[in-house]
């Protein structure tokens, strides 16, 4: 039979799945409508070190205007997913913490349904609005383990102990890391140079020989050299001259025993350390070290000589300071010719 | 016996001429279905097959033989034969017509569950391949449900004279939704590298990070010692801080020292330290704002390497930025070089963040820690040490 006659229908059967495909790795088919998102959501903890007693301060925007009694924070090991098994975190204890601020939507407390790993806070249930809250815990103990993500699961409730369904949902992640520990050694050091000129950190020393002249007895003969010192000792460093007076053979120039000035025409060697005018020569010290001249040779054109004797010192750690050393060679008329000579050694001294 | 023979032929004559009237009026009475062929290659396209919601439907069919071709009815029915029942919440009322082949058609009568079109009657020569695309049809309100349009050709311009016939299917179906999520991630190390630049790949992941502690061997005032250092009892490392995140937000990496004695400066164990210019105690001085230590200055410091992408396989270009007082180039020299310490810190000192950048996402970025350190002359014998802890702070 025609028309409306029986026959195979050749149907074309269409049907259109809508598939609203968000991101790998977790799906869930759901049936019933999502909670809302805590949109920008964090988690600052004060130190990162395993099993430190630390602050954990949760911030996030309430995204849902309506009844607001609770709030849950749950701390997980194994993943942010809220509704799927939690696994706390070893080590993790906030049995002792406590709520030490919040804004934003307040008057919570801690309940007592909280545990080792779960804050429930709790308030008289009034509505909340769209807001940006934070809470701050104080005295919670991290994980013990290092490098370790911890997942803190929040949700807010319309119950005033977390029970029911969630209004608004979010995770966060914090992760503890061990401190990283940097390490030097500054030994003990003493430096100090000696040349006829020296740089003023003792990185540059220069010659070590110094000429006269001719003597004479009516005129003084002089030098100068120099000398530099630092150290990290705190009891500070010394330096002492050693060495005989002008000497050729058997005839010597009396050396001065006690600073006298210059006296041509009478035989002297002596030394100080300073800027001197009668005869003019040398300069006082340089340097932003702590180092001073003893007394015996920090007159100015007051000269003397003694070997062994102090030259400088400085009682703590000091930088470098730079010295000048001036020498002065007197001869009468019956001074014997000859060449004379001598050999100045200086020795710095520190104890650490 | 001629009468009964009489009887039985009038009989005969009127049954031949009753069916005879009756095959005459047959066209009449079946609705002038004479002669009516099959559709074929028949099928409807729903735009989409949601419940109760306005969609566009495009059939398609051939007329298999050349025939006048003036008017088409579209009768929607929950079965393919017989009487005719509406599909529930299914309404064609305010149908509008969409392209036709062949020719221009005109909307017709529309009801509930029927759409007529007409034009001008003309010859279509068969097969032919014809289609008719309405719109604004608003499915059945029932999901996962076959209804069945029925389509019938006219001849006339007045659906009058059926010429051919045919039933498609169509079906709503219910929609599937899939919701994923992605969870939030951080993963975030500390430890030592040898590596000394920002391309090097520091490790694979931060499982492969390890280390606690940077020596810089002996330190004196003749020149600024900066890691990696290799001599004089040094570990030839720098630190380093490498984070992955998927925070949408971005994420802040900074660090604060431990304190020691109520001081966060490199110093001996337990020593107290006295201000930051002072050379003789036991702590060396530092500053938080970058700066090239000084010649004969007492100065301890770190700088982050140009943020390392050695191990980011996602991206090219960094989204780590450093803040400008751990911007330094490693050196001790010029404007780009410089070290910082914030020794009195109580709380994280950001040394670089994704918060500004444009996509905030990080793949394996790390942060090469550089640190030197100048004594001065009077900087006291001992070792010297202090520890850092970092912190990773992501928002979702």
């Amino acid at each position: 039979m025609k028309g409306m006659a029986l026959h195979r229908l050749t149907s074309s059967l269409i049907g259109t799945l809508a598939l609203l495909l968000l991101a790998a790795p977790v799906f869930v088919l759901r049936q019933q409508a999502m909670a809302a998102f805590l949109d920008n959501r964090s988690v600052t903890i004060a130190s990162p070190a395993p099993q430190a007693t630390t602050t954990h301060q949760f911030q996030f925007n309430i995204a849902t205007a309506g009844t607001l009694g609770s709030i849950e924070l749950e701390y997980c090991a194994n993943g942010p997913l809220i509704g799927t098994p939690c696994t706390a975190p070893v080590g993790l204890s906030l049995s002792d913490a406590s709520l030490s601020a919040q804004t934003g939507e307040t008057g919570f407390s801690i309940s007592s349904s909280s545990t080792d790993n779960k804050f429930i806070l709790t308030r008289l249930a009034v509505p909340a609005v769209p807001q940006t809250a934070s809470y701050e815990f104080s005295g919670a103990v991290n994980p013990s383990a290092t490098n370790q993500s911890v997942y803190v699961r929040i949700s807010t409730f319309a119950s005033e102990d977390a029970t029911g369904p969630r209004i608004d949902t979010g995770a966060v992640v914090f992760s503890t890391s061990s401190g990283l520990g940097t390490l030097l050694y500054v030994p003990p050091h003493l430096t100090f140079c000696v040349g006829i000129t020296v740089s003023a950190d003792c990185a540059n020393a220069q010659g070590n020989g110094m000429q006269l002249g001719e003597l004479s007895a009516t005129a003084p003969r002089v030098a100068t050299s120099q000398f530099a010192g630092a150290t990290n000792d705190f009891n500070g460093y010394s330096v002492a001259i050693f060495g005989t007076t002008m000497t050729s053979g058997n005839n010597s120039i009396p050396a001065v025993g006690a600073p006298a000035a210059s006296r041509p025409g009478s035989s002297q060697f002596g030394i100080n350390l300073r800027a001197n005018s009668d005869p003019a020569v040398g300069q006082n010290r340089t340097g932003i070290g702590t180092a001073t001249v003893g007394s015996a040779y920090s007159t100015p054109n007051r000269f003397m000589f003694l070997s062994g004797s102090r030259l400088v010192s400085s009682s703590l750690a000091t930088n470098f300071n730079t010295f000048t050393v001036s020498y002065l060679v007197n001869i009468n008329a019956d001074q014997p010719p000859g060449i004379y000579s001598t050999t100045a050694t200086f020795l710095a001294t520190a104890s650490f | 016996m001629t009468e009964l023979v009489t009887l039985h032929r009038r009989v005969l004559t009127l049954a031949s001429i009753s069916a005879m009237l009756l095959a005459a009026l047959a066209p009449a009475l079946l609705g002038q279905r004479v002669n009516a062929a099959q559709l074929t290659s028949r099928k409807v396209t729903l735009s989409t097959s949601k419940v109760s919601t306005a969609a566009t439907h495009t059939f398609a069919f051939t007329i298999p033989v050349t025939s006048s071709l003036g008017s088409i009815q579209f009768l929607y029915c929950t079965t393919p034969l017989g009487t005719c029942t509406a599909p529930t919440g299914l309404s064609a009322s305010a149908a509008t017509l969409g392209a036709t082949t062949p020719g221009t058609f005109t909307l017709g009568p529309t009801t509930a569950n029927s759409v007529r079109i007409t034009r001008t009657a003309a010859s279509v020569t068969g097969p032919f391949a014809a289609s008719v695309v309405l719109n604004n049809v608003t499915n059945p309100s029932t999901a996962n449900e076959t209804f069945y349009p029925r389509i019938t050709t006219y001849s006339d311009a007045a659906y009058t004279t059926i010429v051919d016939e045919g039933v498609v299917a169509g079906s709503t179906a219910q929609q599937l939704t899939v919701n994923a999520r992605v969870q939030e991630n951080l993963e975030f190390c500390v430890g030592t590298t040898t590596v000394n630049d920002s391309t090097t790949s520091v490790a694979a992941d931060c499982n492969t990070v390890a280390g606690s502690t940077v020596d810089m061997g002996v330190i004196d005032s003749s020149t600024t010692s900066i890691t990696p250092v290799s001599t004089n009892g040094g570990s030839n490392s720098n630190g380093v801080a490498m984070v992955r995140s998927n925070a949408a937000n971005g994420t802040v990496i900074g660090y604060f020292p431990e304190l020691n004695a109520a001081s966060g400066r490199l110093k001996i164990a337990g020593a107290t330290c006295v201000d930051n210019t002072v050379t003789t105690d036991q702590c060396f001085n530092s500053t938080p704002t970058r700066a090239v230590f000084a010649a004969n200055s007492e100065r301890f410091g770190m700088t982050a390497l140009p943020v390392n992408i050695g191990s980011t396989g996602a991206y090219t270009t960094a989204n780590l930025a450093r803040d400008a007082a751990y911007a330094g180039d490693g050196t001790n020299v010029g404007a780009g070089g410089g070290f910082a310490w914030d020794d009195d810190a109580t709380t994280a000192v950001t040394i670089a963040s994704s918060a500004a950048a444009a996509i905030k996402v990080l793949d394996d970025e790390a942060l090469v820690l550089k640190f030197a350190a100048l004594a001065a002359a009077t900087t006291p014998t001992g070792a010297y040490s202090v520890v850092s802890n970092y912190i990773a702070t992501s928002t979702y």
